[in-house]
């Protein structure tokens, strides 16, 4: 039945091709270029060169240009890096390109996110930047999605050549990343290279960024590096409560224990958007600081720890984004190799770039097709799996939903993000595993917001 | 001096801080050569919020402009690049006052500025105004003059201790908590705050210590009592850049990060150079 329906999926996938291929056709119409247009792009394409990919024939009949034109890239994000890559993208020739973003604009992004104006607070950005591009550059067709990459299916992403992703959260590349590993088609065991969509990967923080090319199936995926993103800061309680030495901490036990406790505002949480809280967590901080002589409380640092600002400057997204438009020029155009395949940049100390070979991990949870192994004695209670699902560094879930198969029918052992459920399921995680009636090398299938696909592990009793 | 927009700037003051952004605040910057390279330096340096950019291009927008400079387009033609690029460029940011030179470039008016970024300029050019000015970065090459002053050496936080008790002496004699290393040493200049009794430290210094810590003369202050922070100052120092004329005779100042291309560093330097010889 696999089988049928790997072949089922690869003849769709051509049908699609070809289909975009007729479509394509229309938009391939380069007569209306002024002369010269593309010669920026067409001295890489139409000379060779001591650096040029050695299978790379240049060729003058435009042919490779026409090509460029015809590529349809999808950009996820219209923030930092996301208004760096539409605009390199579009200047380097592209014409066909989505871009997803789920965000308005803030006053805080007009400092880099140079495609918005004062008057555009509040619309969406993917749409404005869209607007923006298609105005200034004539040709170029900027599709804009006002919408969350959740929002799309299998059929969606497949349309697409080659994605860029310039986001701010690792559960939103990881999805990105589990999609495209999702539309990989394997025949006997080998890949289909037909179903690789390349994934380039950017990112920034401060004065440091990354810029990463994955082949979904063959070189290393999101997931595969999972130990290289640093854990969220979470500074231990033992130290918040007594032993404070940061004005971090001072602001977390504001945070964590005297929010809770005292309720200001009454019964509703923190909100790191309101100025009223912001300043009251900002006050007593500042008292708690004062009490063990701890200096550098400041209302933007309690608003930095609050929200979890990520921060950032214009240029380094400009360097990431222009890093990233380059290897998708590179790819689309196969003229030259691309980065192999992780490049680290940091200009807070003179320029340091360095580039590296991530290597796939052998039982990648997301691109393995390695059965994922769970190793607990039948002793064990619910509530180990499920952190060891959220707390090991390959996996890292957030919020996992487990459910098995047991005496033909399907149930759910633990699910988090429905109420109704979380309360019938929450008795069985003080249940050991013999209890919920598990047998040695039971298949458990987990959700998580971390993947589109359910990851299957099967749990092998331990003695 | 002016405030910082806090809603515009939030996210870089993480980053910066607020002493940069206020030295940033207070720079005139110009900006030469308008095309694609140029106008991308400009808008970042503007998003940034320098006091003032002025851009400079005494050249006329053609079509091959239109290809990489983001901000021209075809109703540009035939027209000043920098005062073209204008109206977009300060759209950018209102707290930043940019304005276009289509005028040639020479020495008055690099003397006004602060920091100058020639792009698109000629090897003669780029030489005869590194000597005339003593802040000019280009293409790789940065010169900060002869007297560049580093305020913060390594931009690690202040290193700074608790004060268990100080014996009023000449020289005086603080004593630090001992749960933990002071971090200073010799020659350190520190400044006290929360100081009790003593108070006049907390409003003189800073002071240069010696480990264990003398601070000079305090024997006329009033008598220690309790509490009180001890903080490191940090110290600037001065580095002296070389003009890009001497820079580029000096094969000294070629370090090579790459030990398997160990001739490639010069090789690309003399490139550059020949490539202003066509």
């Amino acid at each position: 039945v696999l089988l049928i329906s790997y072949r089922e999926k690869k003849r769709r996938r051509i049908e699609d091709l070809t289909e975009k291929m007729a479509v394509d056709g229309g938009h391939c119409d380069i007569s209306c270029d002024w002369d010269g247009r593309w010669n920026h792009v067409r001295k890489f394409l139409e000379r060779p060169g001591p650096f040029t990919h050695p299978d790379f024939e240049p060729s003058t009949e435009c042919r490779l240009v026409k090509y460029l034109l015809t590529c349809k890239i999808l950009v996820i994000g219209a923030g930092g890096l996301g208004c760096e890559l539409l605009k390199n993208l579009a200047l380097s020739g592209f014409r066909l390109i989505h871009v997803v973003d789920m965000d308005t604009i803030d006053v805080s992004n007009l400092n880099r996110q140079f495609l918005f104006r004062p008057k555009d607070v509040g619309r969406p950005k993917a749409e404005v930047a869209a607007d923006f591009i298609n105005g200034r550059i004539p040709g170029c067709k900027v599709v804009p999605h006002f919408k969350k990459i959740q929002d799309f299916d299998e059929s969606f992403y497949r349309q697409f050549h080659i994605i860029v992703c310039g986001l701010d959260s690792v559960i939103a590349r990881r999805w990105m990343n589990g999609m495209l590993i999702s539309l990989l088609s394997y025949e006997d065991g080998i890949l289909d290279p037909s179903s690789i969509i390349p994934l380039i990967d950017g990112g920034t923080e401060g004065f440091k960024g990354n810029a990463r090319v994955i082949l979904p199936g063959m070189t290393a995926c999101i997931d595969c590096t999972l130990e290289l993103y640093p854990p969220q800061i979470n500074f231990p309680m033992c130290t918040i409560a007594s032993m404070p030495r940061l004005p971090e901490h001072c602001i977390e036990y504001a945070r964590i224990l005297q929010w809770p406790k005292e309720k200001p505002f009454g019964e509703i949480s923190l909100d790191g958007d309101n100025p009223e809280h912001i300043q009251w967590v900002f006050d007593k901080a500042q008292e708690r600081a004062a009490e063990f002589n701890i200096t550098g409380v400041t209302y933007r640092l309690t608003q930095g720890v609050v929200k979890r600002i990520i921060p950032a400057v214009a240029s380094t997204n400009a360097v990431i984004a222009a890093a990233c438009a380059t290897e998708v020029f590179k790819i689309a155009t196969s003229a030259y190799i691309p980065l192999n395949n992780y490049l680290v940049f940091n200009d807070v100390d003179g320029l340091y770039t360095y580039t590296f070979e991530a290597e796939r991990k052998e039982n990648c949870s997301a691109c393995s097709q390695v059965p994922q192994d769970l190793q607990f004695p039948p002793s064990a209670k619910l509530q180990e799996v499920l952190e060891y699902l959220t707390e090991n560094a390959s996996l890292q879930m957030k919020s996992p939903a487990i459910t098995t198969t047991l005496e033909g029918k399907n149930k759910t052992l633990y699910l988090q993000s429905v109420k109704s459920i979380e309360e019938r399921t929450r008795p069985n995680l003080c249940k050991t595993l013999k209890e919920l009636g598990l047998s040695d090398g039971q298949e458990l299938a987990v959700a998580d917001v971390t993947t589109p696909q359910t990851v299957l592990f099967k749990l092998n009793f331990t003695t | 001096m002016t405030e910082i927009d806090e809603g515009f700037y939030s996210r870089q003051l993480y980053v910066l801080g607020h002493e940069a952004m206020h030295r940033m605040g207070a720079a005139d910057v110009l900006i030469a050569g308008m095309r694609g390279l140029g106008v991308e330096i400009a808008k970042n340096v503007i998003l940034s919020g320098v006091k003032s950019v002025t851009v400079q291009d005494e050249g006329h927008t053609g079509w091959t402009d239109l290809s990489t400079q983001f901000f021209l387009n075809e109703s540009h033609l035939g027209q000043n690049r920098a005062t073209c690029s204008l109206p977009q460029l300060s759209s950018l940011n209102s707290h930043v006052h940019v304005s276009a030179h289509p005028g040639p470039l020479d020495k008055d008016l690099l003397l006004k500025f602060q920091v100058v970024v020639l792009t698109d300029s000629s090897l003669d050019d780029q030489k005869r105004f590194a000597d005339t000015k003593d802040s000019v970065g280009n293409q790789l090459f940065c010169d900060f003059g002869k007297d560049f002053m580093v305020l913060d050496q390594d931009g690690e936080m202040p290193a700074s201790a608790m004060i268990q008790t100080i014996f009023k002496d000449n020289p005086g004699v603080v004593i630090c908590t001992d749960d933990q290393k002071h971090g200073f040493s010799d020659g350190s200049k520190v400044s006290f705050s929360g100081v009790q009794g003593m108070t006049e430290l907390n409003t003189r210094g800073p002071w240069e210590i010696k480990v264990r810590s003398y601070i000079g003369d305090i024997s006329g202050f009033s008598e220690y009592e309790r509490g009180g922070v001890v903080t490191e100052v940090k110290q600037p120092c001065t580095i002296s850049f070389k003009p890009l004329s001497e820079a580029l005779l000096d094969q000294e100042l070629l370090i090579f990060n790459d030990f398997g291309k160990m001739e490639r560093h010069k090789t690309l330097h003399l490139t550059f150079q020949a490539l202003h010889t066509l």
